[in-house]
């Protein structure tokens, strides 16, 4: 999520960040540690096997872009390696900039 | 005896009788309508019915005025006696050139556009609605989707609707990003 934090700060008045553990053993303690710890932003929940299974999220790392209507117009497995130059194209086609 | 077999005849042939008794009176309206001028010229026609007479008739042009009851009579003996062969000649022209060929092809272009035309105006009566449903389906798909989650979480499909509560107490729902507009990223991570 470091690529995402840094190019944040550009749409962060129109594109909303949940970030959501997809494992249980991931506690709210636990959860709150990390974010302190890497300095995000955004709003952080713990796992909801339902959201997770209804995402198709299971084992690993995913991210899943959602414009204003509701509709995925991007979603990617480790994004991690997501670039910033990526990012910023993503969040550019959701928030017409 | 004689006179019962010529009626039975007579019966079995009446449409070649009725035809032959039409041009007779024909004939003889022809003759009757022009009594001195051109009897020569409206006979020949009515003749060829009657062949066997014409030879004299048309030499005794002259005197046809007073041959119509002499015509007749014997115009009907012929036909009665006489050959099937010289009846279906006579019927043929007077049919064809009659009743037969103006009707059938008076019928026929009357029922062709009239057959073209509305199936020109029935075919671009149905493309409106054809039109109009596609129009409609992709409306009610927006609403359709989202409550069938696993066809949800893919690219280009209504994402699944979700309420979250955070770490911090607050709920977070994808419908009220969708109310207010607002893109959202929902990060699924480890802390590990």
């Amino acid at each position: 999520m470091q690529n995402l934090k840094d190019v944040y700060g550009d749409y962060e008045d129109q594109v909303a960040v949940l970030a959501m553990a997809f494992s249980p053993f991931d506690d709210e303690s636990s959860i709150r540690r990390y974010a302190e710890r890497q300095g995000y932003p955004w709003d952080m929940a713990e796992s909801d096997a339902r959201v997770s299974n209804e995402y198709g999220v299971n084992s690993h790392a995913s991210a899943v872009v959602i414009d204003g209507s509701g509709v995925i117009t991007y979603r990617k497995g480790y994004p991690s390696s997501v670039s910033e130059r990526e990012w910023r194209e993503v969040l550019d086609e959701v928030t017409g900039g | 005896m004689l006179p019962q077999s010529i009626r039975l005849v007579v019966v079995a042939q009446l449409p070649a009788l009725i035809i032959a008794a039409a041009l007779v009176i024909g004939a003889v309206a022809c003759e009757r309508t022009d009594e001195t001028g051109p009897p020569a010229t409206t006979i020949p026609p009515t003749q060829p019915a009657a062949t066997p007479v014409p030879a004299t008739s048309v030499s005794e042009g002259s005197v046809s005025l007073g041959t119509p009851d002499d015509a007749a009579s014997l115009s009907l003996e012929p036909t009665v006696e006489g050959s099937l062969e010289r009846e279906p000649q006579v019927t043929p022209p007077a049919l064809l050139p009659g009743t037969a060929e103006p009707t059938a092809p008076a019928l026929q272009p009357g029922v062709t556009p009239e057959s073209e035309e509305p199936t020109p105006t029935d075919t671009p009566a149905p493309q409106p609605p054809a039109e109009a449903q596609p129009t409609d389906t992709p409306t009610p798909i927006p609403p359709t989707q989202p409550p069938a989650p696993p066809t949800g979480n893919r690219v280009g499909q209504s994402a699944p609707d979700f309420t979250v509560a955070t770490i911090d107490d607050d709920t977070k729902s994808l419908t009220d990003f969708k109310q207010a507009s607002q893109a959202v990223v929902l990060y699924f991570f480890s802390s590990t």
